[in-house]
């Protein structure tokens, strides 16, 4: 974030106003830094990193009495892309209004440091050239290139424009600063171009156009006095404006905005959300309705107390909490009786105590409901003994309603449409087996991406944020225990612990983060809220560890921009401040971790992150549809490597010509290679290499020179026999090398002094990813590999392929993979729990003896294509494989993959788990 | 393992009775009480409470009849099967009570005292549970009556079969046709249909009547036998829970020789000592042969049959007619080598380390109630609702498991399923599953024990085969890939 002091007066002033210039910076650093930016749009209203700079301000009206925050800002191009019939009536916040006064407390008390870690952050970015700047240009016209696309074939075939009268008075400019476009001096319209079409964003505050109430947001103009305008001529055609006049602007309107009067007002004080931002964030939005809906189904939550039941009581005593309904329409309610009997009762019996009663419906998920329930609330007689059920009440149905309705949870809100989708045969929900497993999904990126991760991460845990307040004799405020970086939904990287890593991958699932910033782009996601981590409440019963957990309290910061998110567990106490009450987010704590993600992005570690999840290759899968075409046509060498189409063909015909002919391979491997040693200082020639391949503006992978991919992917094959002969910090031995020029640079290159060029390092990380040989799990000429779940249940993640083909065949596949894995798993339950239990204990466990041993498990399906006219009638066969291992660290690996070449399932598991090592 | 089953009448709330195997205590009067009173409560609630579940005890109800409640509470064992036992548990009741006297209880001190005849019978089901290994104290009483049974050969001598529920267990044998003949004349002079060949309480051979029975209907009546108190032959009036619930027959039982008995279904003509007699004129040629047959027991079917050494036990099921082989002692040798031989001795035509006998049967029961059934079996439910295009669409064949002592292997085909025990020492998947195909092949036919001679021609096959099977284990080992390092034990 680059930020000054000038901007904090301003942001301050103009509370409600996102977006729009206010960078009227005269710090040549700052603006040089944006420049890039706004290269790409001419207009720098649209870019994130401006926005960012209100954000702080932007979330303070959101924070709650008790100091939780979740503030969601969609990105308004989401508004184009949801297609959904968007019918949610907002009803208003009822907590937002009470905070005002304490969140200008905390801005006054921060605005001091502010300006110090401005300083710092300044420093940071020091030193960003210009070319780092083209290639992020070229990377952000490519993404919205095929933004517009995707735009083009929603946009709304409602043509009815209509004219707006504007004054406009070319003298009189308000102050916007520098970078402020013509268009919103002029216009007092924040506008953005969607493929040639000028679209409104926003509006500048206090200006004739906010004022007057007659443009909305997504609103697109399309004349100026009866002439059209487009991309190319809007801002000429502002330009020539030089008169004071009065202006017809011709504006079609956004089809699918929310076609309210109060619309405007909303808008200009709330930030836009889509559906499932909405749903996530506000509480108090459409509860009844939802309560209706939930009650028509057979789920529900009851909390019940044990102690202190009299007979002839009120009827409803001991019941602590009850969700959907009151306690005379709820089902639950009713047969508490009957809950209770069995509680006491079982325990005679079996000498365990129940677990779950199922009347109907059983929920697998409730486990992890508890374990988010403490993570929240410290434990669940507090959770449902607070005052404050309308939160519980959110939380509860979000996630019933999510147990039902899976996916499509956050648009259905009313009866009418539960019971339509409910009467409707096709739809069910199909086993989740993923996200059951109580694991964080994540995503293993090439070495070097990681390795950048981790440092962001460390640096951001450094707590530099502390060291500025040392300057001024304070006791930093937090200390940072760990943080996480998800990007769409998948973990890219953590330095939680395994306990408090499933503590907040649970938070965030439930509470819908991971949905969010799956499915959609957020602006801007600021949430902060006390937690309990589960190990903390564990620590002080028993003391039997060395560390002793400080008493301390510990809050949650989630910051998300676009679809990345950065989750940091914080905590208060021990060495840094105890705080009193309920303290709102740090300002300076969340500015960190925004910027932490903005390094992130800099780097290009999240495009990276895109790509992986698109090109698939490490380890590649495949399709029922390819296995039987590479089956019946004879195979080409592309459909044998499994390489995607989208892959530029000149890039592929190399690649595939490379690989095909040895000879070549070996000299052009010695050749680069030998290049290599020659040019010792590689930097400087990678900055001019970068600088020339970004300069055209077609993707960098058909640009790559052709020798690279097999450089890397030799220099792969160094790294990978490193890792499994010696360990991987080991320097010494990988400076032998010819490629350690690139580990060494990130190991040991002081990125805060900052002579490492971000830009080469963002290079070289693309030049990985395009290099990588697709990786084959299976042995065997074919890849037969349809899908596979390895859970490391030591580490708390699950590596699983990211991009589903969406095609029925696999998705019948799937879901038969699932069910059989769910069932596989709970089989090794038997035998994961045996191996904890003592001897002694052993014996006497009702353990089933022949279950305790069992390692491997699989089935064999066949699957019968549906028969198309006259073909003959074909199947496949598949096997859905599961694994246990215990050494070194128990882990669980579930495969799915063509029966042909038998597999060696510990081969396959550790060919899986090199995957993570990058 | 502890498995509960408690009776109650639905409208009194009167506890009928309550059975209970394996360790535990017998549950209180009090603890019936509430279970039952749970469930009425909720009924009252319009709520069915079908089943609870802790850790590692399951709780299920269910009613039936409208008039008698089932409660069975039991560990390791899943909701399924608990309900499978349940069906069980009550078809039993209505095998020795009838239909009619179980709707309208008026009378609940009798039904109570005469549902006493059917307690073995539930006893035995619990037996049959998944899981149950059987307590150390029961196991060795059994032995030592395996033992006496030896001299005397009196009572029968395997009374732990299989047990799998719905299923009636059948043993193998090329004479099946000769028997046929002297069964059919048998079942003419009882003048009735039903009649079969028992040999150590499994059907041999079976009129085409028997055969049409209902699954479970079968099981109840064979197990009747078997739990029956040793005697040469017996008169029991029974319902038919599927075919006649309200009208009795009388099922007569007559020993042959020992370990081979007949029984008939009849009308009330012939009586008892008749049927004796009629038996003994049938049978009195061929009491050599039933003799012969008998040791086949153990192993359930020709000792002609060379199954590779690997093959430590297997459990053959056909579901159509819901008939099963099982064979935990695939590779023993025949009693008349080994008769002399202790116990412990038999267990050296198998390799090393291979799971005794009993633990065998459990093994290849519990893949059975764990992988089978819920896997292979599971598909076939809603093939049969649905149309056949949706229902072929992904159906699943073959199942395997591999524990850290054994490995077991379940394949099906059509109606078929046969699961194989192997030892852990079997090298590759390959392996098993040439070698479970061809065992397959081999015993389509003969399972349905309709044609003898074609299973003459299958043998000689199968031996082929299995000449293939051994170079292929030769070829495998040759070039077997020693563990990796990560499956390397430590220390």
């Amino acid at each position: 974030m680059h930020k000054n002091s000038g901007n904090i007066v301003l942001s301050n002033v103009s509370e409600n106003y996102s977006g729009g210039s206010t960078a009227s910076s005269d710090n040549e650093l700052g603006s040089q830094i944006e420049s890039w930016e706004s290269s790409h749009s001419s207009s720098c209203s649209s870019c994130s990193d401006t926005e960012s700079e209100d954000e702080s301000v932007e979330w303070e009206s959101e924070v709650r009495h008790d100091g939780r925050l979740i503030y969601i800002e969609s990105d308004p191009s989401q508004q184009k892309q949801n297609n959904e019939p968007n019918n949610i009536q907002t009803s208003t916040n009822e907590d937002g209004k009470t905070s005002k006064a304490s969140a200008s407390k905390s801005w006054t008390n921060g605005g001091k440091l502010v300006r110090l870690i401005r300083r710092r952050e300044s420093k940071r970015h020091h030193g960003n050239l210009l070319k780092n700047g083209n290639s992020h240009a070229a990377w952000n016209q490519q993404s919205q290139g095929i933004l517009a696309q995707h735009a083009a074939v929603l946009l709304p075939d409602k043509n009815s424009s209509h004219t707006v009268e504007l004054y406009v008075d070319p003298w009189v400019k308000p102050n916007l600063g520098r970078r402020a476009t013509v268009s919103e001096t002029l216009l007092g319209l924040v506008t953005t171009f969607d493929e040639s079409a000028v679209v409104v964003t926003d509006f500048v505050p206090d200006s004739l156009a906010a004022k007057q109430a007659v443009f909305k947001i997504g609103d697109k103009i399309c004349s100026i006095n009866g002439r059209g305008v487009t991309a190319q001529n809007f801002n000429a055609e502002l330009e020539a404006i030089n008169v004071p006049c009065k202006l017809s602007l011709g504006i079609l309107p956004n089809a699918k905005k929310i076609m309210e009067n109060d619309s405007f007002d909303r808008k200009k004080n709330k930030p836009y959300q889509t559906p499932l931002a909405e749903r996530i964030s506000k509480e108090s939005i459409n509860s009844a309705e939802i309560e209706k809906m939930l009650l028509l189904s057979p789920v529900g939550v009851l909390y019940l107390q044990l102690d202190g039941l009299t007979e002839g009581g009120p009827e409803d005593q001991g019941v602590l909490y009850c969700y959907p309904g009151n306690i005379k329409s709820n089902v639950l309610g009713s047969v508490r009786g009957a809950f209770l009997t069995l509680f006491q009762l079982i325990p005679d019996i079996s000498h365990s105590t129940p677990r779950r009663c199922s009347i109907c419906e059983a929920e697998k998920q409730c486990h992890e409901l508890v374990k988010f329930l403490q993570f929240t609330y410290k434990s669940l007689s507090r959770c449902f003994s607070s005052e404050d059920h309308l939160a519980l009440n959110h939380i509860i149905s979000v996630f019933l309603s999510r147990i039902l309705l899976s996916d499509k949870w956050a648009e259905i809100l009313d009866c009418a449409t539960y019971r339509n989708i409910m009467g409707t045969e096709t739809f069910f929900t199909q086993p989740q087996f993923e996200v059951i497993l109580q694991a964080a999904h994540q995503l293993p990126l090439p070495r070097e991406a990681q390795v950048q991760i981790d440092d962001a991460l460390s640096e951001l845990e450094s707590n530099d944020i502390g060291d500025s307040c040392e300057e001024l004799d304070c006791q930093r405020l937090y200390t940072i225990l760990g943080c996480c970086v998800y990007h769409k939904g998948y973990l890219l990287g953590s330095h939680l612990t395994h306990s408090d890593l499933l503590d907040v991958h649970s938070f965030c699932r439930q509470q819908g983060f991971l949905q969010l910033i799956k499915s959609e782009s957020v602006r801007s996601l600021v949430a902060w809220r006390e937690v309990y981590p589960s190990n903390t409440s564990k620590e002080q019963q028993s003391t039997r560890s060395a560390y002793a957990y400080p008493e301390g309290r510990w809050f949650l910061m989630i910051v998300g921009q676009k679809q990345d998110m950065l989750v940091t567990l914080l905590e208060a106490g021990g060495c840094s401040l105890s705080v009193d009450g309920h303290p709102p987010p740090d300002v300076l704590y969340v500015e960190a971790a925004q910027d932490t993600l903005h390094h992130l992005r800099k780097i290009g570690v999240f495009n990276i992150a895109s790509e992986w999840i698109e090109a698939q290759l490490r380890p590649q899968l495949t399709t029922p549809e390819e296995v039987t075409s590479s089956r019946s046509t004879n195979r080409k060498v592309n459909n044998l490597l499994g390489l995607r189409m989208h892959h530029e063909p000149g890039w592929q015909s190399n690649f595939s010509s490379l690989i095909s002919s040895p000879t070549t391979r070996k000299s052009t491997d010695s050749l680069s290679t030998g290049r290599r040693r020659q040019s010792p200082d590689h930097s400087s020639s990678g900055i001019l290499h970068g600088g020339e391949t970004s300069e055209d503006s077609a993707s960098l992978v058909a640009s790559l020179p052709s020798d690279d991919p097999v450089f890397s992917s030799g220099r792969l094959r160094v790294d990978r026999d490193h890792s499994t002969h010696i360990s991987q910090s080991d320097h010494d031995e990988s400076e032998d090398s010819d490629s350690d020029w690139e580990a060494s640079d990130t190991h040991t290159g002081q990125r805060n002094t900052s002579t490492t060029d971000l830009s080469d390092l963002h290079n070289s990380l693309l030049k990985n990813v395009e290099g990588t040989i697709p990786l084959k799990l299976t042995m065997g000429l074919e890849n037969i590999v349809f899908h596979y779940v390895h859970l490391d249940t030591a580490e708390g993640v699950l590596l699983s392929p990211v991009k589903l083909c969406k095609s029925y065949k696999i998705s019948e596949i799937l879901s038969k993979f699932r069910q059989s894995s769910m069932r596989i798993h709970t089989l090794f339950q038997n035998t994961t729990s045996f191996k904890k239990l003592k001897s002694a204990e052993a014996s006497q466990s009702l353990i089933n003896k022949s279950l305790v041993a069992i390692k491997e498990f699989g089935v064999l399906f066949q699957y019968y294509f549906p028969q198309r006219g006259n073909e003959k009638s074909s199947h496949l066969t598949y096997w859905v494989v599961g694994r246990l291992f215990f050494m070194p660290s128990p882990r669980e690996v579930y495969i799915c993959y063509e029966d042909s070449a038998p597999q060696n399932m510990i081969e396959l598991a550790f060919r899986l788990a090199l995957t993570s090592t990058g | 393992m502890t498995v509960h089953i408690l009776c109650i009448t639905s409208a009194g709330g009167l506890p009928l009775f309550t059975r209970k195997r394996g360790d535990g205590e017998v549950l209180p009067f009090s603890i019936v009480a509430s279970l039952n009173g749970v469930h009425m409560f909720c009924k009252s609630q319009n709520v069915i409470l079908k089943s609870t579940s802790t850790p590692d005890t399951t709780f299920v109800w269910e009613e039936f009849e409208g008039s008698i409640i089932l409660v069975a509470a039991a560990s390791c064992s899943n909701e399924a099967t608990l309900r499978k036992l349940l069906n069980a548990v009550f078809n039993a009741m209505l095998l020795m009570v009838g239909v009619d006297d179980i709707r309208n209880i008026r009378n609940p001190d009798r039904l109570k005292r005469e549902l006493r005849v059917c307690y073995p019978l539930i006893d035995k089901f619990m037996d049959g549970m998944d899981g149950s290994t059987v307590s150390n104290s029961s196991a060795s009483a059994l032995t030592t009556r395996g033992k006496k049974s030896n001299i005397n050969s009196e009572t029968a001598e395997y009374p732990c079969c299989g047990n799998l529920i719905g299923m009636s267990e059948t043993i193998l044998s090329y004479e099946s046709n000769d028997l046929m003949a002297c069964l059919d004349a048998y079942a003419d002079c009882l003048n009735s249909q039903f009649a079969c060949l028992l040999v150590y309480g499994r059907e041999l051979v079976s009129t085409p009547a028997w055969t049409d029975l209902h699954p479970l209907e079968r099981q109840l009546l064979t197990l009747l036998t078997v739990v029956s108190s040793p005697s040469t032959s017996s008169d029991t009036p029974i319902f038919l829970p599927f075919k006649s619930p309200s009208i009795p027959f009388r099922l007569i039982w007559v020993l042959l020789v020992p370990g081979v008995s007949i029984l008939g279904l009849c009308g009330p003509t012939p009586s008892l000592s008749e049927a004796e007699h009629l038996a003994l004129q049938c049978w009195g040629s061929s009491a050599d042969h039933l003799r012969s047959i008998t040791q086949l027991a153990p192993r359930n079917f020709p000792h002609s049959i060379q199954l590779d050494s690997n093959v430590l036990g297997f459990l053959l099921i056909n579901t159509d007619v819901g008939k099963y082989v099982l064979s935990y002692a695939a590779n023993d040798k025949p009693v008349w080598q080994g008769a002399e031989r202790t116990d412990n001795n038999t267990e050296l035509g198998n390799p090393v380390n291979a799971p005794s006998s009993r633990h065998r049967l459990q093994v290849l029961q519990t893949f059975y109630h764990q992988a089978v059934e819920p896997l292979l079996l599971a598909a076939d439910t809603p093939n049969k609702k649905e149309k056949g295009d949706i229902a072929k669409e992904s159906s699943p064949l073959e199942s395997y498991w591999c524990s850290e002592y054994h490995k077991c292997h379940g394949i099906r085909r059509n109606a078929n399923v046969l699961c194989v025990l192997y030892p852990s020492s079997v090298p590759t998947h390959t392996m098993r599953m040439y070698a479970l195909r061809k065992v397959k092949d081999e015993f389509r036919v003969n399972k349905c024990e309709t044609d003898p001679k074609k299973i003459e021609a299958f043998v000689s096959l199968g031996k082929e085969n299995l000449n293939s099977i051994r170079r292929q284990v030769i070829v495998a080992n040759l070039y077997r890939a020693d563990n990796l390092v990560i499956e390397k034990k430590i220390g």
